[in-house]
């Protein structure tokens, strides 16, 4: 096999970006023009680099370390911070998460290195060929003293600058007086300095939310079977039942993330109109969210990792059921949303509520149903609005008709939509509905008309935005015709 | 294949169509009889009777089972001769199928849908799910707010459903069929599709059935097939009513009225009524003759020995150029 390196476009010039162990043996080093690297390697196998990829590769790497502990934060181009507090035991202490993590990576053909420290910063300055595994708190000045001074990823030129200076290992900055450091330097390099030697804290940014409650089980045997998955997702929910239930919530948005023996990890995310507790009926929610999958339920060699996440809780009052049915009724209707939402989609199961705008477009607003605002809705009975009446089917966006009308302005006299001729035998209006200039400035008024066709099909039509300004001054947008649409549909 | 059209209705004179009479007359015995109704189940099935007359003894035997179903098989739609028309009142439970000429007329159509669903009493926490796949919604446009509060019914007692699929769709229609709290199901499809043949219209029927839950399923510019549903209706729209109290000003539009015609019934006959609905009171109002008419007064006959009267000037109308 050819040794491989990749190249990458830096500052106009083709440099190798990277190099492999057979490649780095022969005497390549990262940095090398790529016509001298041709030159000197003619059976190298020379490749452009792909960072987006490199960042893809990342990101699942990272979505796999989920399996240690919630908390993943990206380091790019190539590293990863866990925080692994409260995490280690469970996996029989730290050093031995962290021979599982290099073990697993191994396996999957990656060179890794790690370093546990009580600092992110520490492990990150750190981390290294030949670094020592285990950082104990308290020990980071003394660990970090002989690391040269690229470890605290200064840019370029401070770098540089401070070798001419002499000053090559961390521990000759360290035992410099900081005040001088500071004003000679800048404040960065004194937060990095800082952050590596532990004396302030470093925060990472976890890439996904965290969880409120998680519960994972681990299987020596990977799963691939949905009904296995399925049973062992009840096991999951009912573990979780005794958590939610000693906080007095329920859970409203639920994540099961399924590990796939590869290192892929499936994500699947339901959501729940009101909040729920009971195993079975978390079951359900994922059942119907596995069957809407179909074939996209893709198990590979088969899981051995499941966890199930709650992302989102509601206080769930324990409610005393009586005897007339009506709260079964609402479970029945709860349950109902929840299988189609889960489903198809909550984006799918929607309901219509008023929006405080006079233009047509914005006058109502969808919004995905939950249950439990049911009752709550029941007490602000809508009010029929008193204005002009307004059709019961509204086009999602007004049609443009061909009408003839009487000239300049009045009602149309027959008109064509959808290449289908109507004659107008009643009218009324026009109802003139100014555009919202707060919204957008350039849109046209509107004069709006009832209309009712020879067969008795009711319509709302529309003239926009033109009339002659001798007649009607207030029209602004002269237009070479008006322009008439079709919006709505009457009863 | 069609079950319920393999019998064609007998004549109203024949034997049987007596002996169905008085089979209704002593439905009130059956009722406390069940193991008489059962034996006359039986005896109507080796006679080969009606599927019709069979699902009604087999409600009577399993009253005691499903009390609900029994006590509210027809709903009153307050309209004598809309109740005449539909064979004694709009199905309470159960698959009725309505059919539509053409798409344009979706807005007859959704009105008369959500006309039933106030009559049959939809409110927020029973509410009407209406399930449409988003080519069936997209063609006619979706339920507009200020349009239904308009029309009477409270729009937060509405939940759409809109699928990308008709599959989705018609598996959400049989989930919807299933569930026990809502007032009523809507399922509006485009045309007929092979999903929604005698077999799917089958199970919503029986799902509905079960439930107790009336089960709407629209079709736009259908075609009339077999189907399972019992009921069959085409609704066409009709010229609006004249404005109460302003019957001079012709130009004016009143209350919506729906022309339906009954396609598809228990006692096979074709019949057609038209209701007008009226949104202040929430009811339906049968169709009066003298507010068809155009005018509340005859108008005075033309002279015959004088010259035609002059006509009025017209309109200046606003035509394309024909280039």
């Amino acid at each position: 096999m050819a040794p491989l390196a990749l190249y990458a476009t830096v500052a106009n010039a083709n440099r190798i970006a990277a190099v492999c162990e057979q490649a780095e043996a022969g005497g390549l080093s990262p940095g090398v023009g790529l016509a001298e690297a041709r030159a000197r390697f003619p059976g190298l196998d020379i490749i452009l680099a792909d960072p987006p990829a490199d960042a893809r590769l990342l990101t699942a790497l990272a979505d796999w370390c989920d399996r240690y502990t919630p908390l993943v934060a990206l380091d790019p181009p190539h590293g990863l911070v866990l925080d692994i507090s409260g995490c280690a035991h469970l996996f029989g202490g730290e050093k031995a998460l962290m021979d599982d993590l290099l073990a697993r990576l191994f396996q999957q053909g990656f060179a890794a290195e790690a370093v546990i420290a009580s600092h992110a910063g520490t492990a990150l300055a750190l981390v290294g060929p030949g670094a020592p595994s285990i950082i104990a708190a308290g020990e980071e000045q003394a660990a970090i003293a002989p690391l040269p001074v690229t470890a605290l990823r200064l840019d370029a030129t401070l770098t540089a600058m401070l070798r001419r200076l002499g000053l090559k290992t961390v521990g000759s900055l360290l035992s410099l007086p900081r005040a001088g450091l500071a004003r000679r330097f800048g404040e960065d390099l004194l937060t990095r300095l800082d952050e590596a030697a532990g004396r302030v804290f470093r925060p990472i940014s976890p890439r996904r939310p965290i969880p409120e409650l998680a519960a994972e089980r681990r299987l020596f045997e990977p799963i691939s079977r949905v009904e296995d998955v399925e049973r062992v997702l009840f096991l999951l929910a009912e573990r979780l039942r005794d958590d939610l239930a000693r906080r007095g919530v329920g859970a409203r948005r639920l994540e099961l993330s399924l590990f796939r023996v590869d290192g892929q990890v499936n994500r699947l995310t339901v959501g729940a109109s009101r909040p729920v507790r009971e195993p079975g009926h978390v079951q359900r929610l994922f059942r119907e969210r596995m069957k809407g999958l179909g074939e996209e339920f893709d198990a590979g060699y088969g899981y051995d990792l499941v966890k199930l996440a709650v992302f989102e809780a509601a206080p769930m009052p324990d409610v005393q059921t009586d005897l007339s049915g009506a709260d079964a009724a609402v479970d029945a209707f709860g349950g109902l949303i929840d299988r189609l939402g889960a489903r198809l989609g909550e984006a799918s199961v929607l309901r219509i509520e008023v929006a405080d705008s006079h233009w047509p477009e914005r006058a109502e607003c969808w919004r995905p149903v939950s249950a439990g605002e049911a009752h709550g809705s029941a007490a602000r009975q809508s009010l029929a609005p008193a204005g002009a009446p307004r059709p019961v089917r509204l086009l999602a966006l007004p049609e443009p008709i061909e009408a003839s009308f009487e000239v300049p302005d009045g009602a149309p006299l027959q008109f064509r939509w959808r290449r289908a001729l109507h004659l107008v035998r009643r009218a009324e209006g026009p109802e003139r509905i100014g555009a919202e200039w707060w919204r957008d400035a350039g849109e046209a008024a509107r004069d709006y008309y009832r209309i009712e066709d020879a067969d008795g099909r009711r319509f709302w039509l529309f003239r926009a935005g033109w009339a002659d300004p001798v007649v009607d001054p207030e029209w602004q947008l002269p237009a070479p015709r008006p322009a008439w649409y079709l919006h709505g549909i009457f009863a | 294949m069609a079950v319920s059209d393999a019998w064609p209705a007998p004549p109203a004179d024949s034997p049987s169509a007596r002996a169905r009479s008085a089979a209704n007359d002593t439905a009130a015995v059956s009722c406390r009889n069940p193991a008489l109704a059962r034996l006359r189940e039986q005896i109507a099935r080796i006679e080969g009777q009606p599927v019709a007359r069979l699902e009604q003894a087999d409600e009577t035997a399993t009253a005691k089972a499903a009390p609900r179903r029994s006590a509210l098989a027809l709903y009153s739609l307050g309209c004598a001769a809309a109740d005449a028309a539909l064979g004694g009142g709009f199905p309470a439970a159960g698959l009725t199928e309505i059919h539509l000429d053409e798409t344009r007329n979706g807005g007859t159509l959704a009105g008369f849908v959500l006309a039933l669903a106030i009559r049959f009493g939809a409110r927020p926490d029973k509410p009407v799910v209406w399930i449409g796949d988003s080519l069936a919604f997209s063609e006619v446009g979706l339920p507009y707010w200020p349009g239904l509060a308009g029309f009477g019914i409270d729009p937060s007692a509405l939940c759409i459903v809109r699928t990308r699929r008709l599959e989705d769709a018609a598996w959400a229609g049989e989930e919807a069929a299933a569930s026990s709290a809502l007032t009523m199901a809507i399922l509006e499809v485009r045309g007929n599709p092979a999903r929604l043949g005698l077999d799917g219209t089958r199970r919503l029927h029986f799902r509905a059935r079960e439930a107790g839950l009336p089960f709407l399923l629209l079709r736009q510019s259908a075609r009339a097939e077999a189907t399972a549903a019992p009921l069959r209706l085409r609704v066409r729209p009709s010229p609006a009513a004249l404005v109460p109290d302003l019957t001079d000003h012709q130009k004016l539009i009143g209350h919506p009225v729906f022309a339906v015609t009954v396609e598809k019934s228990r006692d096979g006959r074709p019949r057609h009524f038209s209701l007008e609905w009226n949104p202040h009171e929430r009811r339906f109002d049968p169709l009066r003759p003298e507010r068809a008419t155009a005018l509340s007064r005859p108008l005075a006959a033309a002279p015959v020995d004088r010259p035609d009267p002059a006509r009025d000037a017209g309109s200046l109308v606003a035509l394309q150029r024909a280039s």
